[in-house]
């Protein structure tokens, strides 16, 4: 069977190569990104070929349905809606072409003298992990290990959020009005799936602590049932009030500020986990995340269309 | 050949494919794909490298990925706010005027709020 | 539209029925299954919503849902 794996793991390579050509090279924007987005998926799948399911769910969520959610957003207002752009001159072209391959020939010649053995970090973390509160590896290097790295995630996030909110908040058009979609149809798949997307990011969450899954996959899914609600019209996220809504997505941040402040008082490290609720603590945290997360991602599509201050007159 | 060695390779040519957009194409939204391009095959190499035998996948080098990712998004969406205010600002649009796209909504008038 | 609804209707029903044949248990089967038509469900709205788009875009602003 070892042939065929192969096959199926040269298929996906090429698949992906041949996606980000195609992407890259049309002259039409939304085919480019019609491309992408099928990028995106093809790369789930090779996460899952390289045994990595967490970046599999990521990638599928984030890299294939929002990033192609915000493209499509954007390209709308920068093409005005006929997609075509002119092509780069010929000069250009060749040099960039030229100075890609090198680079790609002398990563290659690095590539061949990786070794193809080696050891990393993988039975470290193994041997760790019962001192852990949780029993999935990459839950516990997130947020035991290194929750570090994860609060500054969580620090870029709301940077992102608040360059969006700022960008728009000098428009002059008045708050795009959101009325409750027309279509039967829509409305009644988001209402089926609304649902759904509430129960299934719940389970992600706690499945997080011992199968794959986890804060952010949770928090993304959230929001993108978020996105869905305001595409057809239902504003649940629009709705909330902007003095509430800055708090609201600082909680990730705000969770591990806490944490952190907390755990210092108590004389420990700062990222130290109690041994004694730990699972309770990491499982808190990653409830803040995940809400900050879903609320970033809504505010990151609608945040074009957002108003920080009250209308001036009611209706 | 093993599978990490395939992705490994992949990775880097998307890596390079990327880097060729980013140094030529004009356009700010192609710019901002190709970028995502190049970021997916650093990952991709990333990750391959964490396959290798004898261990096995290496958790720590996932979490990174995961961080990349999320991050990568955090990024692009700053990115296409730029971009798009880039855009008003040299077409002399104030904002929004030229989202009119559908109005099909029932939508208000200009100049109410909610 | 072809691309929207035949990959995820057809395509993944044939896939899920693969895999249905080789699951655990059950609970698995119900899984997938229920994958499949969530997957369906949302390629067949986006479908019309596409098409609708289209019409709408073509004959102006107006045409009923």
């Amino acid at each position: 069977m070892l042939g065929l794996e192969l096959v199926f793991d040269v298929a996906v390579a090429v698949l992906l190569v041949v996606l980000a050509l195609t992407s890259l090279y049309t002259p039409n924007l939304f085919t480019s990104i019609a491309f992408f987005i099928a990028f995106g998926l093809v790369m789930a799948l090779a996460w899952v070929r390289l045994q990595a399911p967490d970046l599999a769910l990521a990638e599928a969520a984030i890299g294939a349905g929002l990033t192609g959610v915000l493209l499509l957003d954007a390209a709308r207002e920068i093409s005005g809606g006929r997609g075509a752009e002119r092509a780069p001159r010929r000069m250009v072209r060749l040099t960039s072409l030229l100075v890609a391959t090198l680079v790609g020939v002398a990563l290659i010649a690095a590539l061949l003298e990786v070794p193809e053995r080696a050891a990393g970090l993988a039975s470290a973390v193994r041997e760790a992990l019962p001192s852990t509160a949780v029993d999935h590896e990459v839950t516990a290097v997130l947020l035991d290990f290194r929750a570090l790295d994860t609060w500054l995630e969580t620090v870029v996030l709301l940077l992102a959020v608040i360059t969006i909110l700022v960008v728009h908040a000098h428009q002059h058009t008045p708050f795009i009005p959101w009325q409750l979609s027309a279509s039967p149809i829509l409305l009644g798949l988001v209402g089926l799936l609304a649902p759904l997307v509430l129960v299934f990011a719940g389970y992600l969450l706690w499945a997080g602590t011992h199968a794959p899954g986890g804060a952010f996959q949770a928090g993304v899914l959230l929001g993108a049932g978020g996105i869905l609600l305001e595409l057809a019209g239902v504003r649940t996220v629009s709705r909330i009030p902007w003095r509430a809504l800055r708090w609201l997505l600082s909680l990730g941040v705000a969770g591990f500020v806490l944490l952190s402040g907390a755990l210092l008082l108590v004389g420990r490290g700062l990222l130290a986990l109690p041994d004694a609720g730990g699972r309770a603590t990491i499982i808190a945290l990653e409830a803040a995340i995940a809400v900050a997360v879903a609320l970033t991602v809504v505010c990151l599509m609608v945040g074009s269309n957002l108003r920080l201050e009250p209308p001036e007159q009611e209706p | 050949m093993e599978t990490f060695f395939i992705f490994a390779l992949a990775g880097i040519v998307l890596f390079s494919v990327g880097l060729q957009e980013v140094l030529a194409g004009p356009g700010l939204l192609r710019i901002l794909i190709a970028v995502k391009v190049m970021g997916s095959g650093t990952l991709l190499f990333l990750v391959s490298l964490a396959h290798r035998p004898p261990e096995g996948p290496d958790a720590v080098l996932h979490a990174l990925a995961l961080t990349g990712i999320v991050v990568t998004l955090a990024a692009t969406a700053a990115g296409l706010a730029l971009a798009r205010g880039l855009f008003r600002l040299r077409t002399g649009d104030p904002g929004g005027a030229t989202l009119r796209g559908r109005e099909g909504r029932g939508g208000r008038e200009e100049g109410v709020g909610r | 539209m072809h691309a929207l609804t035949k990959a995820d209707g057809l395509g993944l029903g044939l896939i899920v029925l693969g895999l249905a044949l080789q699951a655990a248990s059950p609970v698995v089967i119900g899984k997938l299954v229920l994958t499949w038509i969530v997957a369906a469900l949302s390629g067949s709205v986006a479908c019309y919503l596409m098409a609708h788009f289209e019409r709408e875009r073509s004959e102006g602003p107006h045409a009923r849902p």
